[in-house]
């Protein structure tokens, strides 16, 4: 899915179900990990509800960023860093307001309507809500179906389409070359679209705030979607507050988008303000690109000719002298990112198969000090389950918040004790592991690395000697730790984000028996549970929001309690906003920016 | 039979040492004229001293952690880490001689472990590279014809290779899963070793089969010929003796490049596998926080810079030492 901080990488249509950490996210996070030095004088401030209110129209807002976005089509962007581009310019069906994770409707009028037997989604769309130029017509419910046909094209190839909407009526088993009609999408009238599922989905809801359903004009874009690649990203034509500064032919590429350099945002002449529930303060957004020395990037936030870290946070020294100070510590947020990392143990080869050596390992890791590899409680609160904090009232609670640890240990130190009775249970004289070298496939660089090496240290403890070996970041993905055939005993480095805030999204793709697939896989400790595939197939098609939720909490205690991954951090990631702006946040979108609400005090 | 001379160039060194010593004429062997003009060379004494030390350090390494001067080189204390995850610097209490790295490991230990590493690499290497190398070179300059092209042309293809990513691409195929050819390649230090012996044989097998070329027309191999020897006893008792000087500097001098590249691939990631300690991955990981923990990048760079820089002050003594050319 997203990205945390910084690229992402894409792996081709196949890898569509896979939420990766990335390697530069890592290294963003390694950087933070190395952060301040001191203890913080100020108390960190949360991001939660940074909502940018009392702003006033007008002015430039810059955003800074390393790197750029991954796909300038919004039918293709699946990064957190794109999203910050493409919420304030496209309009999905639902969105986010600023500081909320609450879906609110966009394009849609009001929540959708679904039928008895949650096969059938209706939903009515604004009136009055025109295609910036060279469109200029009203949006209809036809510019919605043809969005999300057009993802699931060859042309256009989506990384998500086939697993959230995959369940539609008529979705071809092949991607067709080009855009084709999908009959379970159904546009009744102008201002009314209808989604019809083979099978009930709690999640298809909150799919519909994904930027695939956001309008795209059939009898403009088609001439760009029927080529090989669909160039459309270049031409594209926008439905929100701003648009992507083009030429009149509708060209962005060179005009208002360099790639790699800078992606220009103007007021959308078409835009009513009425239709839409953004503020739009700014006249212009510009997001500048290439700025790959962080320090750089801080030192220009603070003295104002930057306004946000887009796709970063601030480096070591930077986080150290901001926190530390109270006037500058104002000027930064901790948000919750929606997922967490863990480290999965390999559940279908020995030692790992035996549900008490997990339960050990569960026991003797330091998570602590593996927190610490990444940079202390700066990075983000340990982790004691798979719902993290971001799904406040959506199975966070239900999971048991922040007081369910069912290995709990003095300090998130590890409990050496507790550890050797359960090697005891598994058959192991004294308590001490005596089988062959554990292996353990980490990544070369810090902070993984790091944390390879205090996990090493943390199971000798039980007299579990390991064999790291190092590769890099994507390799330890595509390589190791995505291959069933060839993973290791343990992959120390992997994590995952949700795409939006739907508790199934952190845990089918990751621990249902059914997701494990032979490459690409994603459910890393192979875990293959009956009894949890099975509450997995009950909670999925539950329409009551709250049962849900409840069924998905019940479900993340039942995969917790397996010891199948041990998870050890729910991050946070920090925005620092200049002190000429009013800050907003993306709460929903791990802490990044929100354009459409910032302003310029 | 004659006796072993210094490059070929008997004659001149003896006209020279009796023009300098022209009162008492004493016989002096080379290794004798090496000697006194070794011991003049300050430089060069102190950097054998140098190097005596690291060596005899890497050795006792375990010894430190006996008397409790350093810690176990894998132990992590958390408590040498602060709530930011920032290690402490060096202190005497408790005894932090080089501070602390990111996971709490004693700075000091791992520098002396590493200097095991890199010596221990490098020597293993060096000294296969040599053999190879000597090998391959008096064969290719005694048999000429077939043979010398073969062994001369495959030297070339070898020295086209741009030598670090040849190393590169060699260490990164064996350092992931068994090893290579089979698991005979493991990965870590062996695999170090293997890439800078394949890298380094090629130059050495060079200079050797130069000097055999014009070895193999002295009188000296003529009359061993004459005398009824054989090739092998001709190379190695005649030809051999005589190649001692330069594969003594050679040697001295690729000590430090081949230290040196261990630590390069090591920095890259795909030389010495954690949590073994080496120079390299030390300063790997130390440069993302150089700017808030120097002493994890200074002590091990110290530690591969004099290492290094003594091997290479050594090699030039010798070097100078045993060429008659140079005149006091």
């Amino acid at each position: 899915m997203k990205g945390l901080t910084s690229q992402r990488r894409r792996l081709g249509a196949g890898s569509s179900r896979v939420v990766w950490l990335l390697l530069l996210a890592a290294l963003a996070f390694a950087i933070v990990g190395c952060g301040g030095g001191s203890k913080s004088s100020g108390k960190l401030q949360s991001g939660m509800g940074v909502d940018g209110a009392g702003g006033k129209k007008g002015g430039t807002i810059t955003v800074l960023s390393q790197a750029d976005v991954d796909y300038i089509d919004p039918g293709l962007a699946y990064y957190s860093f794109s999203y910050e581009v493409v919420y304030p310019v496209d309009r999905p069906l639902y969105s986010y307001k600023a500081g909320s994770t609450e879906v609110v409707p966009d394009m849609a009028e009001s929540a959708p309507e679904v039928s008895a037997d949650g096969k059938t989604f209706t939903v009515h769309m604004r009136k009055g809500v025109r295609f910036a130029p060279p469109v200029n017509r009203e949006v209809t419910s036809a510019d919605v179906k043809y969005a999300i046909e057009r993802g699931f094209s060859a042309s256009v190839p989506s990384s998500y389409a086939g697993v959230y909407f995959g369940g539609l009526e008529g979705v071809p088993s092949k991607s067709p070359a080009t855009p084709q009609p999908i009959s379970g999408i159904q546009t009744p009238d102008k201002y009314t679209i209808v989604f019809k599922l083979t099978a009930p989905s709690g999640v298809f809801q909150g799919a519909l705030a994904l930027p695939l359903t956001a309008p795209v004009p059939e009898e403009y874009a088609r001439k760009f979607d029927n080529k090989k690649l669909s160039d459309y990203g270049f031409y594209q034509v926008a439905s929100g507050p701003y648009m992507i500064r083009n030429d009149k032919a509708g060209k962005i590429n060179g005009v208002g988008y360099t790639p790699g350099r800078k992606i220009e945002l103007i007021r959308n002449p078409n835009w009513v303000a009425k239709t839409d529930y953004r503020p739009a303060y700014a006249d212009k957004i510009v997001f500048a690109e290439g700025f790959t020395d962080v320090s750089v990037m801080t030192k220009k936030i603070l003295a104002g000719t930057g306004d946000v870290n887009g796709d970063s946070p601030p480096p070591p020294t930077e986080l150290k002298r901001i926190t530390s100070d109270k006037k500058l510590n104002k000027l930064l947020f901790f948000t919750p990112t929606s997922g967490g990392r863990y480290i999965p143990l390999n559940t279908q080869k020995p030692p790992f198969d035996n549900l008490h050596v997990r339960k050990a390992v569960a026991y003797v890791l330091d998570r602590e000090a593996m927190r610490k590899t990444r940079g202390g409680p700066i990075d983000g609160d340990i982790a004691t389950h798979f719902i993290d904090p971001s799904f406040t009232k959506k199975g966070f609670e239900d999971a048991g918040g922040f007081s369910y640890d069912p290995f709990p240990s003095t300090n998130h130190a590890g409990d050496v004790a507790k550890a050797k009775a359960e090697m005891k249970l598994a058959g192991y004289k004294d308590g001490m592991y005596s089988g062959p070298k554990v292996t353990m496939v980490a990544d070369n660089t810090p902070p993984g690395s790091n944390t390879a090496k205090v996990i090493a240290n943390n199971l000798a403890k039980i007299g579990m000697s390991t064999s790291i070996v190092s590769v890099t970041h994507p390799t330890m993905y595509t390589v190791y730790c995505n291959v069933p055939k060839k993973e290791p005993a343990i992959c120390p480095n992997v994590g995952w984000l949700a795409d939006f805030q739907e508790p199934q999204t952190l845990l089918d793709a990751t621990f249902n028996g059914k997701s494990i697939a032979t490459v690409n896989n994603s459910n890393w400790p192979l875990l293959n549970d009956p009894k949890i595939n099975k509450a997995m197939a009950d909670a999925a098609p539950i329409l009551d929001a709250k049962k849900r939720y409840a069924a998905w909490g019940n479900i993340d205690k039942m995969i917790t309690e397996t010891a199948a991954a041990v998870p050890w951090i729910w991050e946070k990631f920090p925005g620092l906003f200049s002190p000429r702006v009013i800050p907003a946040i993306q709460t929903w979108n791990s802490g990044s920016p929100d354009v459409a609400f910032m302003s310029v005090k | 039979m004659s006796t072993p001379d210094l490059i070929g160039r008997g004659d001149d060194l003896v006209e020279e040492i009796s023009a300098l010593d022209a009162e008492e004429i004493v016989g002096r062997g080379p290794w004798q004229l090496f000697w006194v003009r070794f011991r003049e060379d300050k430089v060069a004494l102190v950097s054998a001293g140098f190097i005596v030390f690291i060596v005899l350090t890497a050795i006792c390494a375990p010894l430190f952690v006996k008397i409790g001067l350093a810690h176990p080189p894998n132990a992590q204390y958390t408590y040498e880490t602060d709530s930011f995850g920032i290690p402490k610097g060096p202190s005497l209490h408790p005894l932090f001689l080089f501070g602390a790295d990111s996971v709490g490991e004693d700075v000091f230990s791992r520098v002396v472990y590493g200097a095991r590493v890199s010596l221990e690499v490098a020597l293993i290497a060096t000294t296969i590279a040599v053999l190879v190398g000597v090998v391959a070179g008096m064969i290719a300059g005694f048999y000429r014809g077939v043979v010398d092209t073969l062994i001369s042309r495959f030297i070339d293809v070898m020295l086209a290779f741009p030598v670090l990513l040849l190393a590169l691409g060699i260490a990164s195929a064996c350092s992931i899963g068994n090893g290579c050819l089979g698991g005979l390649i493991k990965p870590g230090a062996p695999t170090v070793i293997a890439v800078i012996a394949i890298i380094n044989w090629t130059y050495i097998g060079r200079i050797i089969r130069g000097q055999v070329l014009s070895l193999r027309e002295k009188e000296f191999v003529e009359a061993a010929r004459a005398s009824g020897a054989g090739d092998m006893a001709i190379l190695f008792r005649e030809i051999l003796p005589n190649l001692v000087a330069p594969i003594i500097v050679y040697t001295t001098l690729v000590i430090p490049t081949n230290i040196l590249l261990e630590a390069a691939l090591s920095y890259l990631g795909v030389g010495i596998t954690p949590p073994q300690a080496s120079w390299g991955q030390m300063i790997a990981d130390a440069t993302n926080i150089f700017d808030t923990a120097w002493w994890y990048f200074a002590f091990p760079g110290a530690a591969l810079l004099l290492t290094v820089l003594a091997f290479n002050l050594l090699g030039d003594g010798i070097r100078d030492a045993l060429d008659p050319r140079v005149v006091d």
